[in-house]
Parts: C-alpha cells; sequence; structure tokens
C-alpha cells in the first residue's frame, strides 16, 4: 500500500474540525448578528422616541411660554378697560403692572376698533408719545379683532438684536363684544432660556427654527444672532412637506455638520419648531458601545474556543498521526515500531494495544521465518529426493540393463540416506539365497564375502524383512538382542541397519540393505524413501525378466515363423514332384508315348488326369492361402492397363464357354486405361470369377461389364447360372464356403477360389460382393481403386487381420 | 550324332517321365541324381541342354548352376531350371543363377518339350 499523500494527512480530523469550527462559530455569529441587530434597533427606536419626547416637552414648554404670554395680555385687558374709545386708569395701570411683572414684554399698546393706536406703554422708553398709527389693514389688528389671538412672525428689529413677535388679542368687555386689540411686542430672547435648559444627554441640545426657517433659539447665542437661515437643511426642509405631521424623528446632518439624531415637533400656533438634535455617535454610542461589548465577549468566546479546538485537535490528531505512522512503519515491515502516548487517555490504551499487536506480530514473523527456513530445508531435501527418484525411475524406463538400474539404485539410495554402505540383492529362487547384484561404498574384499556366502531367509536381516514382508530397522547391531547380527557386517563397522524387501505378488525378488556406522537407526522418513527405491528395483528386475521373456518367446517365434516357410516349401516340393509324376505318365499315356492306349484304359486314365489336374489346382489353392495368411504373398505393384487384362481374360474364358455353348460377351463403357496395382493377381481374381460363372451356368450366357467409377474400376459378372441360395451369399468367400455339396460335387472347384479372390481384392483395398437370384443367376461385383495406395494396402492387410 | 541332355532330378519317377518323353523324340539322355553327379556328369558327358531340378540333395540345382556357368567351356550349355516351389520369385533366382529357362512342377510333357526344342533350335542357329 502506498503511504497516504501527505496533503491527505490528518485530513478528517482537520475536515471535521472544519465543519465543526463552521456550524458552530457560524450559527453562534449568526444568532448574535441577530440578537445584535435586534437589540440596536430597539435601543435605537427607544432612544428616538426619548428624542421625540424631548422635542415635545421642548415644544410644549415654549408653546406654553408663549401662551402664558398671550393669556397675561387676555387678563391684562379687562372688559371695562376700554370705554368709548378710551382707556381707563385701571386699565393703564394694569398694563404698566404687566409689563413690569413680564420681562419678555417689550412694548405694550391698545388699539381702537378703527384701528388707531390709543396707547402704548414701553418697557425702555418711559414715555411713549401716543402715535396714534393706523393698524387697521394690518393682520395682527384683523385677527385680533375678528376674536381670535395672534401670533405674528419672528421679526429681527434695527434696534436689537433679539428676535420678536406681535401678540395681538381681542379686548372683549363681553364675550363676542371686541372693544378693541391689545398687542405687544414680546422679546423672544426670553424662550433661549428654555431651549437652553434642555439638555440631551452629554452634547444634545434643542432649537427653534421659525416657520421660515430662520434659527430663533439656540443654545449657542451667538449663532441666533446671526440671524442664521436653516431652511436649507433637510430636516427643515422636510418640515415644510405637509405630509411630514407635526412631529418626527429622523438621523440628519447636524448643526455642526455631523450626523445627528434629530426629533423636531412644531408648534402649530406659532408656526415654529423645536428640532433636538445629538450627535449620532452619542445618541448610539451606548447602545453601541453594549452591542461592542457583547461582541467582544462573543469574539474573545470564539478565540477562545478556537483555541480550545486546535488544542484538542492537536491532542487528537497528534496521537492518530503517531498511530498512523507506526501502522506505515510495520506495514514497511519495520517490526520493532513502538508507541509511545502518554495521554492518559484511550489513546494511550490504543496505543498500547498497537505495541502488543507489534510485539505479538513480531514474534509471529520470527516464527514464520524459523518456519520458512524449516520448511526450505525440508524441501530442498524433498527435492533431493525426487531429483534421485527421477534419475532412479528415468533409468529404470529408460534402461533395459538390469545392472546398471540397481547401480543407480543402490548409489542414490545410499547417497540420500547418508549411509556408508548399502546393497542390493536379488532372490534366488532355486537356492533360496539372496545373491549380491549391486553394492555402493563397499571395500572389494567385503564385497567378496558377500558374494561367497550369500544371506538366506533365515539367518539374515533382508530375509527377516523378506519373510515378514516388513523394512528392518536395527538402531544398533552391536546389541545383544539385535536380530541376526552377523560378524563380518559388524567387522565391518556397520551398526545402524535398514533392509527393505522386494517382493511381488507374495513372491520375494530381493531387497535393499543399508548400513550406517553409527548407531541410531533410520527415520521413517528415510524407510518410506528406500521403501520407493525397493519398488523401483521390483519395477526395473521384473521390466528386466520380462523383457528376457519377451525375447526368447520372440526368437521362438521367429523361429516358428521360419520352420512354417519352410514347412511351406517343403509341401510344395514334396507335393507337387509326385503330382509332376502322375500328371506327367499320364500325359505322355494319353499322348501315345506308350504306343496306342487300349480303348479299355483311355476313360480311367482321362479320370487320373482330371482328378490329378483337381489335385494339384487344391494344392496350390492352399499353397496360396497359407501364403497369404503367413504375410509371404505381397502384391507386386506396378502400372497396368485394364483394357489388356480384359482383353486376356476374354481370350481366356472365351473357349470355356463356347465350349459349354454359352454366349459370352465383353462390354466396357470406355476405354479404362492405366491402372497401378499387381495385375497378375487382378487376371486370377477376374478369371476366377469368369470360370465360376461359366462353371455354374449350363444354359444362356455370361457376360463381363467394366466401368470407371470415381477413383474405382468396376467389373461385373453376370451369368444366367444356377444362383445362390440368399442364406448362402455371405458364406460364399469364407474357405470352403461353397454351399450344396451336392453341387459341390458337379461343378468341380477347390472351394478357395472366392476366398483367395477376396483376399487379393481386398490387398488392393477394393470390395467384392455377389447378388443372386436362385435358379435365375448371379452377379459378382468387383470394384478396386484405379491406383493402389500403400495405405490402402495397409488397411486391407489389417482389416484381414482382423477377420481372422 | 543325336542331341545329348543331362537331366539331374532327384525323383524316380520323373526322371522316367522325362526319359520317355525326350527318348521318344529322339534325344539321347543321361541322368544325374543330384547337384554333385550334376557337375560330374556335364564334365564328362558335355550335354547339348541340361534340365536341372533346383531342390535337390547336397548341392541346390541353382549353386550346380552357379558353378557350371562359372566354368568357360561349359558355359554355353542352356540349363532349363525345373522347379517346384513356384514361389514368387524362384524364375528370378533361376534366372540369377544362369539359368536359360525356367518350368515349374507340374509341368505337362509337351510345354516341357516346347522349351527344350526351343532352346536347342536357338542354340544351333
Amino acid at each position: 500500500m502506498a503511504p497516504p499523500s501527505p496533503d491527505r494527512r490528518g485530513g478528517i480530523v482537520r475536515r471535521y474540525f472544519l465543519i465543526f469550527a463552521a456550524l458552530i462559530g457560524g450559527s453562534l455569529a449568526a444568532g448574535l448578528f441577530v440578537e445584535l441587530a435586534f437589540r440596536f434597533q430597539e435601543a435605537r427606536l427607544t432612544l428616538q422616541s426619548e428624542h421625540q419626547r424631548m422635542a415635545e416637552l421642548a415644544a410644549l414648554r415654549i408653546e406654553n411660554y408663549v401662551e402664558d404670554i398671550a393669556q397675561t395680555l387676555r387678563i391684562a385687558a379687562p372688559p371695562r378697560g376700554l370705554k368709548d374709545g378710551r382707556l381707563s386708569e385701571d386699565y393703564l395701570f394694569n398694563l404698566r403692572t404687566l409689563i413690569r411683572n413680564t420681562p419678555a414684554i417689550r412694548d405694550a399698546f391698545v388699539i381702537g376698533l378703527d384701528g388707531h393706536e390709543q396707547f402704548r406703554e414701553s418697557r425702555i422708553a418711559a414715555s411713549v408719545p401716543n402715535t396714534a398709527a393706523d393698524h387697521s389693514a394690518d393682520p395682527f389688528f384683523v385677527a385680533a379683532r375678528d376674536g381670535e389671538t395672534y401670533y405674528g412672525p419672528v421679526k429681527f428689529p434695527n434696534d436689537s438684536l433679539e428676535p420678536r413677535i406681535r401678540i395681538a388679542v381681542p379686548i372683549e368687555p363681553f364675550a363676542g363684544d371686541v372693544a378693541g386689540v391689545l398687542a405687544a411686542d414680546v422679546n423672544v430672547r426670553y424662550i433661549w432660556d428654555v431651549v437652553q435648559d434642555i439638555h440631551v444627554g452629554k452634547s444634545g441640545y434643542a432649537y427653534v427654527v421659525s416657520n421660515d426657517g430662520i434659527l430663533i433659539a439656540h443654545p449657542d447665542l451667538h449663532l441666533v444672532l446671526q440671524h442664521k437661515d436653516l431652511s436649507d437643511l433637510p430636516q427643515i426642509t422636510q418640515l415644510r412637506d405637509p405630509d411630514s405631521g407635526e412631529s418626527g424623528t429622523g438621523e440628519y446632518p447636524g448643526l455642526s455638520g455631523a450626523r445627528a439624531l434629530v426629533a423636531y415637533q412644531r408648534i402649530p400656533s406659532l408656526g415654529w419648531t423645536v428640532l433636538v438634535e445629538r450627535p449620532l455617535m452619542e445618541a448610539y454610542g451606548p447602545a453601541l458601545l453594549s452591542l461592542g461589548r457583547i461582541g467582544g465577549i462573543f469574539l474573545a468566546l470564539c478565540v477562545l474556543a478556537f483555541a480550545a479546538a486546535v488544542r484538542l485537535r492537536r491532542r487528537v490528531v497528534k496521537p492518530i498521526e503517531a498511530l498512523r505512522q507506526g501502522a506505515v512503519r510495520l506495514e514497511s515491515g519495520d517490526l520493532d515500531a513502538r508507541l509511545s502516548l502518554k495521554t492518559g487517555d484511550e489513546f494511550e490504551d490504543l496505543a498500547e494495544d498497537f505495541n502488543r499487536m507489534a510485539a505479538r506480530l513480531q514474534e509471529a514473523h520470527a516464527g514464520l521465518e524459523h518456519k520458512v527456513a524449516e520448511r526450505t530445508q525440508a524441501l530442498e531435501q524433498s527435492l533431493g529426493e525426487v531429483k534421485a527418484l527421477s534419475d532412479t525411475m528415468q533409468t529404470v524406463s529408460a534402461s533395459l540393463d538390469l545392472q546398471k538400474v540397481l547401480q543407480t539404485i543402490v548409489v542414490h539410495a545410499t547417497e540420500l540416506s547418508k549411509s556408508d554402505g548399502g546393497v542390493i540383492y536379488e532372490f534366488d529362487e532355486d537356492a533360496q539365497v539372496f545373491r549380491f547384484r549391486a553394492g555402493h561404498l563397499l571395500r572389494p574384499e567385503f564385497v567378496t564375502e558377500l558374494v561367497a556366502a550369500p544371506p538366506t531367509l533365515l539367518d539374515s536381516i533382508i530375509g527377516r524383512a523378506a519373510v515378514l514382508n516388513e523394512p528392518q530397522n536395527i538402531p544398533d547391531g552391536a546389541e545383544p538382542t539385535a536380530p541376526h547380527s552377523n560378524t563380518p557386517v559388524l567387522a565391518e563397522g556397520y551398526r545402524s541397519m535398514l533392509a527393505v524387501p522386494m517382493t511381488r505378488g507374495g513372491r520375494v525378488l530381493g531387497g535393499i540393505v543399508l548400513g550406517r556406522k553409527v548407531a541410531g537407526g533410520y527415520s521413517d522418513e528415510e524407510i518410506d524413501l528406500l521403501r520407493t527405491f525397493a519398488n523401483g528395483c521390483t519395477i526395473a528386475i521384473e521390466h528386466a525378466r520380462l523383457f528376457y521373456e519377451v525375447g526368447r518367446k520372440n526368437t521362438a517365434l521367429q523361429l516358428a515363423s521360419q520352420h512354417k516357410s519352410q514347412f511351406l516349401a517343403n509341401m510344395s516340393h514334396e507335393l507337387r514332384t509326385p503330382m509332376n509324376a502322375i500328371l506327367g505318365f499320364t500325359d505322355l499315356m494319353l499322348d501315345g508315348i506308350y504306343g496306342d492306349l487300349n480303348p479299355r484304359l483311355r476313360k480311367p486314365i482321362d479320370q487320373l488326369q482330371v482328378n490329378g489336374q483337381h489335385l494339384l489346382r487344391l494344392i496350390n489353392d492352399v499353397l496360396d492361402l497359407s501364403k497369404i495368411e503367413a504375410g509371404r504373398l505381397e502384391l507386386s505393384l506396378a502400372e497396368y492397363n485394364v483394357d489388356e487384362i480384359v482383353e486376356a481374360l476374354q481370350a481366356a474364358a472365351y473357349p470355356l464357354a463356347q465350349a459349354k455353348g454359352l454366349a459370352f460377351g465383353v462390354s466396357s463403357e470406355s476405354r479404362i486405361g492405366n491402372c497401378y496395382g499387381d495385375s497378375k493377381r487382378m487376371f486370377q481374381v477376374l478369371l476366377n470369377i469368369t470360370g465360376n460363372a461359366i462353371k455354374f451356368t449350363r444354359y444362356g450366357g455370361v457376360n463381363i461389364r467394366v466401368a470407371r467409377e470415381n477413383g474405382d474400376v468396376h467389373y461385373a459378372v453376370r451369368d444366367t447360372g444356377i444362383g445362390i441360395p440368399t442364406e448362402e451369399l455371405g458364406s460364399i468367400f469364407e474357405e470352403f464356403g461353397r454351399g450344396d455339396p451336392a453341387i459341390a460335387k458337379e461343378f468341380a472347384g477347390t472351394g478357395l477360389g472366392l476366398t483367395i479372390a477376396k483376399r487379393f481384392v481386398t490387398m488392393h483395398g477394393g470390395r467384392i460382393w455377389a447378388e443372386s437370384t436362385f435358379n435365375v443367376g448371379s452377379t459378382f461385383h468387383i470394384v478396386v481403386p484405379r491406383r493402389v495406395t500403400a495405405a490402402s494396402v495397409m488397411d486391407a492387410a489389417l482389416g484381414a487381420a482382423g477377420e481372422r | 550324332m543325336s542331341v545329348r541332355i543331362l537331366h539331374v532330378e532327384d525323383n524316380a519317377a520323373n526322371r522316367m517321365i522325362v526319359r520317355d518323353l525326350l527318348e521318344f523324340q529322339g534325344y539321347q539322355v543321361v541322368e544325374a541324381f543330384d547337384g554333385e553327379e550334376a557337375l560330374v556328369a556335364a564334365e564328362r558327358e558335355r550335354p547339348d541342354l541340361i534340365l536341372m531340378d533346383i531342390q535337390l540333395p547336397r548341392i541346390s540345382g541353382l549353386e550346380a548352376t552357379r558353378r557350371i556357368k562359372a566354368r568357360e567351356d561349359l558355359r554355353n550349355i542352356p540349363i532349363v531350371a525345373v522347379t517346384s516351389f513356384a514361389l514368387s520369385g524362384d524364375d528370378q533366382k533361376a534366372s540369377a543363377a544362369g539359368c536359360d529357362a525356367y518350368i515349374a512342377k507340374p509341368y505337362r510333357p509337351r510345354d516341357l518339350l516346347q522349351i527344350v526344342q526351343n532352346l536347342l533350335a536357338a542354340g544351333s542357329d
């Protein structure tokens, strides 16, 4: 297994760690973020509503202040103060008192219904001349005359830096009965105090803007005195929007330029707007601080958690890595790998388990190596044995020289068993002794001794082994209890002895005896090995004996065959010589060499000749058949012309047919041409068949048809003869198979002609068969290959042999 | 001087047949019973033709033929081999030994006569 690539190292732990960190940190952060967002939003809303309330409060106070003045004015204008366009003394006194007690009122004047000023009391001038100015068209007059309280716009008179407004109230002796108008110019400076009193947080403040956007009250008087026009500020611009309502809160750029939390509240009666402004940073500061604290704590916690996780990871990863490296070392064959993890937890247990496992592996490995060494040694030994056995067997099977085989076996057996000497005995059944056949590592003198005094069944270890048919293992021949401890062997110094018998089917063939010059005997493996060698010897001895037997029989067979051939030759001679005499004399007598023949002798001598000829044919046929069967008759193959054979056949058969008054014809479909085979034998076959046909035909005729069929020549000899009964058709080609003895008597023949014909045809690789209808006629078919091959001849010979 | 024919044959009946046949035809017939006698007779009688049986005691007909044909003075005497083997190759063996003609037993006397007459006619040409 390849070691894991470095980038994969600790992959699992890292992956899980990251996943857990992401999951936990992410969810915490998300929760916190949401929480913070909500909190912030809440804090903001709270702040805003607080702000709003402050603005409302300021607006209320300012409105109250102004309305107080207006109320004061109303109170100061008693119903009967103005009578017939005249101001009573009381009224004036009241008016003066009013002005004195109300520092905000700078001037106060009374206007009659006609619009003319009738009286004016001023805080600044001791006595103000009655201007009697006509105010009848002035809005304040109109409004007050109509019964309303009028609040005029803020003005900055030239003589004063302080803004003023005009307040006018109707003078009503009775409700709805306006007698005149009381107007006062009020110094708005007094609302400054109100505004200055409003503190929002540390640096928050309130200011008031008039209807046309002029700053009329601000803690910083300087700004007010500049008549600062704030109408361009977004928060002021927004006030003009009719939809913006009477009050509101928002974040706008403050007067100082920094963004601020701004709350506004209109004072509808005056057309003023009170704005409470506080820098955003300050407004939200505490909330942000609080949030920051929470975030900080969270961050700290996160860092802590991360550190803990990293530490944990180290704690987990390091032991795992150590275990992994240990495993890798083990895997690469370093069985000394041990782990030292003092973590005091399961990892330490695991490391201890690992160490135990490694130790056991090391032990097992050491055991295995030992076993492998052992097995290798055993294997080498087995290999040596197998090789020795294979050599032996090869010798046994390859060599027919028994001595050589036995010598090979005794050498291998002695050396493989590390013996100091070895002997192979063959049992001599006639003498009932073990004959020394082969030895190894023996002194020649000792061999001479063994040969001179062969062990018997009764007085030797090998004899005992053979009788019991069991290997005899003598650990120490010098022991008094050891069986057959014979002196010559002991004298040679042999102590351990092993004798293994060789038997076959209960017969003792011999045995192998091994000896060592140390006591201790032979192991079971060595005994088994020797048994194998003994089997090899047995086979070799059997082998050799069989071979000898076969050779002997073969010689006898050859001799018999020669005798048979000789016998045939002799028979031929011995039979033909008298036949020659018989037929010769007959011929000479019939030819009249001995004078005219006595007519009475004529018939007997004719018979003598006919029967003599028949006997001769019989002899010839028997000889032919014998020669075929002895394999001594071979085809003499050569090119021949079928047409010539047919012509010769015609020439030979025609006279015979003519003599019997039979029709005879030969039809050859086409010129057959040259063939390859034994023309003499083919002619003999055809003449035999044709002769038979003529012989067995009394009336009618014989016809021969010759045709080429593929690679064959087909001869068909048809006659109108006596025919062959169906049940005999199968046996006519067997020796003396000619059916009816009566017929045989009438038609002279040897009964061997068809048998010989069939043999010759078969030897050519052809077929011969007959078709016949009894008393109608027969047709004999002969089909032979146009070209006889060695193979077809061989097949035919085998086929013929198989029929035997 | 009549034509002299040496007939070598161990069978008395066959000797008689040939003697009867050939003497009837006017030939002079001398006889030998085995191969050794044949050699002696050929030497002594100087026949015009020899009928030699192949299967003979002591020296076979073929051997006798070989010896006769080895002799410069006897080489021209035609020899007819008479065999009773009739095994394939007998004729070749006879021819190899030096025989001029071949006839197998049992022969028809007239066939034998024909061969003898043919050979003598050829020799006298």
